[in-house]
């Protein structure tokens, strides 16, 4: 059996391989290899795929020995004292990294963080792509109108008006989860964004609303989206998601100068639009935290939320 | 009249690039009104009921579910689109079954799925090689000739034109390159670094390069001419232009050209060229010397291991087992090796230690095997004379099984030299088929001597192979020149 080395897990990654004693191979992509096991996932690649709560990452020659051994979709993978057996290659975990997530800054400027998201958002407007919801987000007239446009613009403005009016009167108003579900590819992009929106959340200190959105999403999604995306989704509510969109984030609330343009190409090579969606989840929410009128200074502390 | 076909696949997975190329690829089609493959979300319902394709028979479809939902013009147009998407959707699942990679069947097919490719390896049977490589160079890929028995005729208009174009044809009867940390053919698995390697011989430049790599330096390309590029006859054309890319690479900033000895005009031409260069070279010419001298900023290394120490710029790691003690016996050696050059450089061993030797491939200096029975015997077995209508014995090991068994039981024979060769594409367990033959043999027989050229990153793993030769009582060297001074050490 060929030993191969996990070299950095995420922290659902590794809960993963804590709790489970089976798996299931959801899927063995060019990329990736998916585990499945009672409704939670683990993504095994190299480092092309980033770091992220639910990978686990190998060296990309341990990877392209993986890849070129791995059994098919379907098959099983047992999983004991931190290895994953996996066909002929067992990984060995014990050892790896936890990919922890830089800390959001004590406090952000809320009009710091305006003035970068505008700046970002004019850097995104020409370079998103016409799949999506990115456009959705950042255009302000409707281009010509794709189904999925169009029965999204309504979700996302109900969300953006549910962050803009986050203040202690409303603060029963139920969040809106309608976006759960919507859209192509293996994550649906209203999951996409939904993620980029709850992660952003956490890194502004919006955690009350952070708590229920998330715990509408989580009483929702079952009926309404897919195992995998309710997997990143249950991430994303702890603050958790690819490493490329924490670094943007971090970029706009710790002053970081210049338009975020190496953050913004990482996102652009998550999935055929997941960073894109993601990026624009959080661009709703750090725009409305950056005309937020409920405080004058930034937050990103629990004890400063709603 | 308009025809909806929905077709539920449970609990598939396919990545969204994917998901959304077959879509596109299927609403393409001729007579198709409108497609869509997506996760049978209650939204995604919407979105599909909403686009007029949505069948009621897809009501029960979960979130874990794909559909494939499309509208033809009629019944004719929309069954032949939900086929075509069946075979789109079967197509990746097939492949991760099977070899790991969707394989196309054509050039054209291959471009078509990767339409950003700049490079196309082939292999095919030797007439048909160029034909493929000129499709190749007129589709804007650089190419890779894995494939041997092609005319020297055909190999000069092809690189003629690849120069004229700007891309470089590497063969034919390249075995071996790592372009930007992908091995190609008989490869191995080293990191990126900053040495580039331009050879002539695959094993030449997996020797190196794993020496490299061994020793905790990267390569940033190693670019296979093919064996004759250097000739007359060729010109060269592609180390020439191989030095181009390598000289502009700023990734690259020392590079190590590995050649049998030229022809004298190609060798001034390619010194002349790496005179004209910034960067700083090493020339290893097996069994060769330069007819001119030098460039100042080039160095000269008679065997592989010299090369990958100039590079290094440090000695490599010696030997440090026990010296081999030679059984009451002959004190002949014979080589059985699986790499060309690696034979050749043992001959060159042998050769700087005054030993008369003999090969199916000799080097200057040394006999014809056929006029010297007699001597010391270094055999390459992946010369044509073994492998006519056989797999290379890097690919198949028991292709030595034969010889290894004669040499074990000729009593004139005092020490078996062996090369073992790791990487992509090459036996899944080298070490273990020489394990297997040298099993139970009798102290008296001779002693056997071997070298591993890989790295603990090639799928046979280089610590696993040499603990398994380890195991049988091979002697095993840090190099496979290494392992030719041992056996010189052993019969003197």
């Amino acid at each position: 059996m060929r030993a191969l080395a996990v070299e950095v897990c995420g922290l659902h990654a590794r809960r993963f391989v804590e709790r489970h004693a089976a798996a299931r191979i959801a899927a063995v992509f060019a990329r990736s290899l998916h585990l499945e096991a009672s409704g939670d996932f683990l993504c095994l690649g190299d480092r092309s795929i980033g770091c992220g709560p639910l990978n686990a990452i190998l060296s990309c020659e341990a990877w392209a020995s993986l890849r070129g051994a791995a059994p098919p979709a379907g098959a099983s993978a047992r999983i004991d004292r931190g290895r994953i057996r996996l066909g002929a290659a067992c990984l060995e975990t014990a050892r790896s990294a936890l990919w922890c997530a830089a800390r959001w800054p004590k406090a952000a400027d809320r009009r710091h963080v305006a003035e970068a998201v505008d700046r970002l958002a004019q850097h995104c407007i020409t370079r998103a792509p016409r799949d999506g919801l990115a456009r959705v987000v950042l255009l302000p007239q409707p281009e010509q109108s794709s189904p999925l446009a169009r029965l999204a613009r309504p979700r996302i403005e109900r969300l953006r008006s549910w962050l803009d009016d986050r203040q202690p009167s409303l603060a029963d108003k139920t969040p809106p989860t309608d976006l759960l579900g919507l859209g192509p590819g293996l994550t649906p992009c209203g999951d996409d964004l939904l993620c980029g929106a709850l992660v952003a959340l956490r890194a502004v200190g919006w955690n009350d609303a952070a708590d229920r959105l998330a715990s509408a999403i989580d009483r929702a999604a079952p009926a309404a989206t897919s195992p995998l995306s309710r997997s990143f989704l249950r991430a994303a509510a702890e603050g958790l998601a690819a490493e490329a969109l924490h670094a943007l984030i971090l970029g706009v609330l710790s002053e970081r100068p210049g338009p975020l343009v190496g953050d913004v190409e990482a996102l652009n090579r998550i999935g055929h639009t997941s960073g894109w969606d993601a990026l624009a989840g959080t661009m709703l929410v750090l725009q409305a935290f950056g005309t937020s009128a409920v405080r004058s200074t930034g937050v990103a502390s629990p004890e400063l939320s709603l | 009249m308009a025809v909806v076909l929905n077709e539920i696949r449970r609990g598939f997975y396919l990545d969204s690039v994917a998901l959304m190329r077959i879509s596109r690829a299927v609403a393409a089609l001729p007579g198709v009104e409108e497609a869509g493959l997506m996760i049978a979300t209650p939204a995604n319902k919407e979105i599909l009921r909403e686009a007029g394709i949505l069948s009621d028979n897809s009501a029960h479809a979960g979130p874990g579910d794909l559909l494939i939902a499309l509208r033809g013009k009629d019944a004719a147009a929309a069954g032949a689109a939900m086929t075509e998407a069946q075979r789109l959707l079967e197509q990746p699942r097939r492949a991760v079954a099977g070899t790991g990679a969707w394989q196309p069947h054509t050039l054209r097919g291959a471009v078509q799925r990767m339409p950003d490719a700049n490079l196309a390896l082939i292999s095919v049977p030797g007439d048909f090689a160029a034909a493929e490589a000129r499709k190749a160079l007129r589709r804007g890929l650089n190419a890779m000739i894995f494939s041997d028995n092609v005319q020297v005729r055909e190999e000069i208009d092809l690189k003629r034109e690849g120069r004229e174009l700007g891309l470089l044809v590497m063969g034919p009867d390249c075995g071996t390159a790592i372009i930007g940390g992908v091995p190609l053919g008989f490869a191995n698995s080293v990191p990126r670094g900053d040495v580039g390697i331009i050879g002539a011989s695959g094993t030449g430049i997996q020797e190196v390069a794993c020496l490299l790599a061994n020793a905790g330096r990267g390569v940033s390309h190693a670019i296979g001419t093919g064996g004759r590029d250097l000739s007359a006859d060729v010109g060269g054309i592609t180390a020439l232009m191989a030095i181009d890319l390598l000289d502009g690479d700023a990734a690259t900033r020392h590079v190590v050209v590995i050649s049998k000895p030229p022809a004298p005009e190609v060798a001034d031409a390619v010194l002349a060229r790496v005179g004209r260069s910034r960067k700083s070279f090493t020339v290893c010419l097996i069994g060769g010397q330069p007819t001119r001298a030098l460039p100042t900023n080039a160095e000269l290394a008679t065997t592989l291991s010299e090369a990958a120490e100039a590079a290094l710029g440090h000695p490599l790691p010696r030997y440090e087992g026990a010296a081999p003690q030679l059984a009451a016996r002959g004190k002949l050696i014979c080589g059985l090796y699986c790499g060309g050059t690696l034979c050749s450089e043992a001959q060159l061993v042998l050769r700087r230690a005054g030993m008369a030797v003999a090969s199916n491939a000799p080097i200057p200096g040394a006999a014809r095997l056929e006029a010297s029975a007699a001597g010391h015997r270094l055999i390459d077995l992946g010369d044509d004379a073994f492998t006519h209508g056989r797999p290379h014995p890097m690919i198949e090991p028991t292709l030595r099984d034969g010889p290894l068994r004669e040499a074990l039981a000729d009593e004139r024979v005092g020490v078996i030299l062996l090369d073992v060769i790791l990487g992509w594409g090459i036996h899944a367990d080298p070490a273990g088929e020489l394990a297997r033959v040298l099993a139970g043999r009798k102290a008296t027989t001779p002693i056997v001597i071997a070298s591993v050229t890989g790295t603990d990153g090639d799928p046979q793993g280089r610590s696993a192979q040499v603990r398994k030769l380890a195991d049988a009582g091979v002697i095993v060297a840090p190099s496979n020149a290494a392992a030719a001074a041992l056996a010189v050490q052993g019969v003197r």
